[in-house]
């Protein structure tokens, strides 16, 4: 049966943030101050939709089935690089149509997700 | 292992995909079209009358001059033409493509210019008109405002979302550059203290270009990111072109980019980090020759 370590994995997303500050914080100092939002909070979205969800987790002791849990996950890395990268991009003062691809993939990822929530079985933990 | 095979999967999956997504941007030429005529240049016999900062025959005149305003250097270059059709363009490597880049001096020196200018880096945008000599290579438009340059020599700006770039070309546009912004338009100046570009900082290298009247033309180039050179704002940049009297001046890429080069050398220190003088790698150049 799929335990989620829930404080293991809000350790993780705040390690993630804290290492999206840090990686902002010296790309803008090598950017001769042109700086980007996109850089600036990217730092949010591991932190918001990653520690915050499992620190809830950690209190309600709630579990959820692996496959939603990993898809969820994806999705939250797919929004991270697409805004570290988006930064990149604006501060470099280039596009790039690729990037989208983090988007379609975290829609392709959130409806597998939802599949997953549809099919759990409380009683065996499975899908 | 199996426990874990989603998660190895996917991040092996983000890692290459990221990967190819920096070297697509950064890295991975791509050749769109090669311009055959610039390789048969060759350079026209004329009288020439040539010093450390001018240069005259009986078609091209130029002058360059050094001013220090805002504790920058500044680099002058005054052109007067008898036909505009020594005024050009020219891509990196004769090619339009993505990141196929050289030097502004090998792009000069390839095209045996007597003056150049770095352009506006198409190259590092996805949209946005591109039209050199004559020949539409990107009719794509972007929301910015380029400078049009006639086949008479002369200049006017333009928004790209409100003109076809098939328009531009059947009213005898011969060249344009889209980077921008607009310095200088009915002699006025158009930007205010606070304008930049997209999230640059304020003092930089700088590079523009400007006309003052029929034939009559400025190249400007300053340094910057310097102990020397601390570089120009946009502001400073157009107050200073409106001292040159121009009647319409234009941004074009700077920075790093922003290089002059005169009868065989770059007379300007391009730097991009400021540690370092050293020409940057550009997608197209302005100038002046045969």
């Amino acid at each position: 049966m799929y335990i989620l370590d829930t404080k293991k994995q809000s350790k993780i997303y705040l390690f993630i943030s804290i290492f999206c500050i840090v990686f902002a914080f010296i790309y803008e100092h090598f950017s001769h101050g042109i700086y980007s939002n996109y850089m600036i909070y990217a730092f949010l979205i591991p932190l918001i939709f990653g520690f915050v969800p499992s620190i809830i987790l950690t209190i309600t002791k709630k579990n959820i089935n692996r496959l939603s849990m990993n898809v969820y996950n994806a999705s939250v890395a797919n929004i991270t690089l697409y805004m570290l990268f988006s930064g990149v991009l604006e501060i470099y003062g280039t596009t790039n149509q690729l990037i989208n691809i983090y988007l379609y993939m975290t829609i392709i990822l959130v409806v597998i997700g939802i599949y997953g929530i549809i099919k759990y079985d409380k009683k065996t933990n499975n899908l | 292992m199996k426990k874990h095979l989603f998660l190895i999967l996917y991040s092996s999956f983000l890692f290459i995909f990221t990967l190819y997504l920096a070297l697509d941007t950064f890295v991975i030429k791509k050749t769109y079209k090669i311009i055959e005529d610039n390789n048969e240049v060759e350079e026209k016999k004329v009288q020439s009358t040539i010093t450390s900062n001018s240069y005259e025959d009986e078609n091209i005149k130029i002058t360059i001059s050094e001013s220090v305003i805002s504790n920058t250097t500044v680099y002058v270059a005054d052109i007067v033409l008898s036909d505009a059709s020594y005024l050009k363009s020219a891509f990196a490597a004769s090619t339009y493509g993505k990141n196929v880049v050289e030097t502004t001096s090998s792009i000069a020196n390839s095209n045996n210019a007597i003056l150049a200018i770095n352009g506006d880096y198409y190259g590092v945008q996805e949209k946005g008109y591109v039209l050199k000599n004559g020949v539409i290579y990107r009719s794509t438009p972007s929301d910015r405002t380029d400078l049009i340059i006639y086949k008479n020599g002369n200049f006017d700006v333009i928004e790209e979302k409100n003109v076809s770039i098939e328009n531009l070309l059947d009213d005898n546009v011969y060249n344009l550059l889209s980077f921008g912004p607009t310095l200088i338009y009915d002699g006025k100046i158009q930007v205010d203290e606070n304008t930049e570009v997209d999230r640059a900082m304020r003092n930089n290298p700088r590079t523009a270009i400007g006309i003052i009247d029929n034939l009559h033309y400025v190249f400007v180039v300053s340094d910057g990111r310097t102990n020397e050179s601390e570089g120009l704002s946009l502001y400073e940049l157009s107050a200073f072109m409106k001292s040159l009297n121009v009647d319409i001046a234009y941004n074009l890429d700077g920075g790093g980019s922003s290089t002059m080069y005169f009868n065989g050398k770059v007379i300007n220190n391009p730097t991009t980090n400021g540690n370092r003088i050293k020409e940057r790698s550009v997608s197209d150049i302005v100038y002046i020759g045969y």
